[in-house]
């Protein structure tokens, strides 16, 4: 009883934001009761509100996400019975014996429950500068004139066509690498490299 | 795919990264985050060597009264360009890139969650920098505000120059740099650390990232609001800040220090957590009291947000128990800092290479930063100390002595990593040397001198009894540190015509880092070692160490 409501069974991350979202509240109903001031209210509301949403947000993620994890701690834990390296048995004592670094049941999908695949990193490419570059001729086309903000278009919209088309490659040759049979095809080049300069 | 072992990996594997010449077009296209990391160190320092010229030049400006090296205009563009250069063009950028640097490797990932957006953020740094500074090349000269730009001041009936714009929009593109390179940190935290690396078996320093870049996505939109807001006010005609078409020029205070204050513990915590590295290394113990350092850091962020306008005492229009109170508050956790850095020295095995003397000369100088910030606190205090070289030399203090130090210690202690060589150490000594000498003269004179009533940000001065000496004092101090930042950057050539012998390890530290080789491959690790606390190359050379003993006592 005291564990949920200290919310002991859930990860150290859902906790963290939830305490922070709590205090800048609190801090927020203070401050307004104190000074009646509405600049700094609404920033502090912000603040906690900001934090608060997101801990809920884990919060009503938690089950899905930490059962997900202790299972596949568990299949961690057999394969390293079956011989493997043993590097994980911690994750999986963890999980099992419900000790102290075990927060919202468990470590290893337990030690880091948010845990999401690697993807694919990408290969080098010239996107970023191009969109910084046309994102800064652009602002600064506000001090100069509309001439500058033409000239970021370009960059920009290189740097984005680039940037997105890349993008969409790899989540394709990702979704086609885990189920072959259910991807859209692809031409084999952009399966093969996604890194585009 | 990366592997479990118990064995370090050996120094004759030392990876060699590819383009070991100037591959321009592979730094330009580069996506790895230690690249992305270095590019905004170098990019940082480079700020820094700019930012650190104007200040000499105002140095001498005020070395002695009626003495006009640059006009009373030019002196306004100095003082502003230098403020926002140190603050957001130099101290900001830096914990980006030990941020990015480090936390992939700190957690055992191969980079960053994204790292084309990880690539963004540091050109949109760069690009709205020299925007920044570039208001130097217009004929109107700088931006002339003040790095807090305060309305009226920074309106257009006040500030004519086309620099102030180019000030702004430049601030809004770093703003946006800091806001993308946040959510970059936090998502990385949260979804690549490798496995049995739960939140409290994380590094200090990671965790301090984790802090500061969750107060980053705070602090940071409400600046880029007021920019936004000033901008429309100058180019078009909007009336935020202006009483008289029923704005306020106080909304931009509450926005500026909601940023501004929390802004320092973004430069701050980073290099708390730096120190929370160095210590336990060069101290041959594990850092005292992790929880509470962790749970510190976490209580000064949320804090850092409630006390913004203490900054604002003197405008009548705050509640001032509310803010002097917070403001002691957050003092208690900071003081649980010292703490863990003085009983993690305390019963250790201490030694004092470069990154320790910066590590201890970062606790004399923050400390007094820091008992100087609670005088400041008390609202009474502050009514006198308000605009005097008081506030100058405190600010200094804290900045200096909380980050600056911190930063030094955190280049000298990582520098192995970053290029497989070590420093030469007389001149990384001799660097911190001349540093910190330079440092003490040149802020503790302005103490007395804001005491005595001095003001901050005027060209020239009376020659009141006792001001030109400790103004002349301060200024040789300010050369002095010129002189040193001399001798890092010799050092830093020295090291770089050297080979790379440093190996993954030179420290015999604790943190995933020091597993990958010097510098580490491009994808990081080839293997990680078992993670069962908070030191794991630690635990891994002490099993290391045990399997060989074994192994010994096993022959006949």
């Amino acid at each position: 009883m005291i564990r949920r409501l200290l919310l002991l069974d859930h990860p150290q991350e859902t906790r963290f934001f939830l305490f922070v979202g709590a205090f800048g509240l609190a801090l927020a109903t203070v401050y307004w009761f104190l000074t009646y001031e509405v600049a700094g209210t609404v920033l502090l509301l912000g603040f906690g509100a900001g934090a608060g949403l997101l801990g809920v947000g884990l919060y009503r993620s938690r089950p899905g996400a930490v059962r997900a994890g202790a299972d596949a701690a568990r299949r961690d834990a057999d394969a390293s019975e079956a011989g493997r390296d043993g590097g994980d048995a911690s994750a999986v004592d963890q999980v099992t014996a419900g000790g102290e670094d075990v927060p919202g049941g468990g470590a290893g999908g337990v030690d880091t429950p948010f845990s999401t695949p690697l993807g694919r990193l990408p290969g080098e490419t010239l996107a970023p500068l191009a969109l910084g570059l046309g994102m800064a001729l652009g602002l600064t086309a506000v001090v100069f004139g509309p001439w500058l903000l033409v000239a970021g278009l370009v960059p920009l919209a290189w740097g984005a066509w680039t940037w997105l088309t890349a993008a969409r490659d790899e989540l394709r040759a990702a979704v086609r690498q885990e189920a072959p049979e259910t991807a859209p095809d692809l031409a084999p080049d952009l399966v093969a490299d996604t890194g585009e300069r | 795919m990366t592997t479990l072992t118990d064995t370090p990996p050996p120094v004759a594997a030392a990876h060699a990264p590819a383009g070991a010449g100037l591959d321009l077009l592979g730094w330009l296209a580069t996506t790895d985050h230690k690249r992305i990391g270095i590019m905004y160190g170098i990019a940082a320092l480079g700020f820094f060597l700019a930012a650190g010229v104007m200040a000499l030049v105002m140095r001498a400006e005020l070395a002695v009264p009626g003495l006009q090296l640059v006009t009373e205009q030019g002196y306004n563009g100095l003082f502003t360009i230098h403020g926002t250069a140190m603050m957001l063009l130099f101290a900001t950028p830096m914990v980006a890139a030990f941020a990015n640097y480090l936390i992939p490797l700190q957690v055992g990932a191969a980079d960053m969650v994204y790292p084309r957006l990880n690539a963004l953020s540091f050109w949109l740094f760069l690009f709205g920098g020299l925007v920044v500074l570039s208001g130097f090349l217009v004929a109107s000269g700088p931006a002339d505000i003040g790095w807090t730009g305060y309305p009226p001041n920074s309106t257009l009936p006040y500030s004519t120059t086309t620099g102030t714009d180019l000030w702004i929009v430049g601030l809004l593109l770093t703003g946006v740099a800091s806001i993308l390179g946040a959510l970059n940190f936090v998502v990385t935290i949260f979804t690549r650390r490798a496995p049995g690396m739960s939140m409290f078996r994380m590094p200090v320093f990671t965790w301090s990232m984790l802090v500061t870049s969750i107060l980053i996505l705070y602090a940071f939109p409400a600046i880029t609001a007021a920019l936004i807001m000033l901008l429309l006010e100058r180019r078009f005609g909007a009336e935020f800040f202006n009483p008289s078409a029923g704005g306020d020029p106080v909304l931009w205070q509450h926005l500026f220090w909601f940023f501004g204050h929390p802004e320092v513990y973004i430069i701050a915590l980073p290099f708390f957590g730096v120190m929370g590295e160095t210590f336990p290394v060069f101290s041959r113990k594990p850092l005292f009291g992790y929880r509470a350092f962790v749970l510190a850091t976490i209580f000064i962020g949320a804090y850092s947000m409630t006390v913004w306008a203490h900054h604002m005492f003197t405008t009548g229009a705050i509640n001032l128990p509310f803010f002097s109170a917070t403001s002691f508050i957050i003092a208690v956790p900071t003081g649980v800092k010292f703490f863990n850095w003085i009983f993690t020295m305390i019963g250790g095995k201490l030694w004092f290479p470069a990154p320790m003397l910066w590590s201890v000369g970062f606790l004399f100088t923050f400390l007094f930063g820091g008992i100087t910030g609670v005088l400041v606190a008390s609202a009474p205090l502050d009514f006198q100390f308000q605009d005097t070289y008081f506030v100058v030399a405190h600010l200094h203090n804290v900045l200096v002595g909380g980050s600056v130090f911190a930063m030094w210690a955190g280049i000298t202690f990582w520098f192995p990593k970053f290029t497989g060589r070590r420093l030469n150490e007389p001149l990384a000594q001799a660097h911190f040397w001349l540093w910190t000498i330079g440092f003490v003269v040149t802020f503790l004179p302005q103490y007395q001198l804001g005491a005595w009533g001095m003001p901050r940000r005027y060209a020239d001065y009376p020659a009141a009894p006792g001001w030109t000496e400790l103004n002349v004092v301060s200024t040789i101090g300010s050369f002095c540190i010129a002189a040193s930042v001399v001798v890092f950057l010799v050092a830093v050539v020295e090291a770089l015509r050297r080979p790379r012998d440093a190996g993954p390890d030179p420290w015999q530290a604790n943190s995933l880092e020091w597993w990958a080789d010097s510098p580490p491959a491009h994808h990081n690790f080839r293997s990680l070692p078992p993670i069962r606390s908070a030191r794991p190359v630690f635990d891994a050379r002490v099993a290391a160490r045990e399997a060989q003993r074994g192994g010994a006592e096993d022959r006949p």
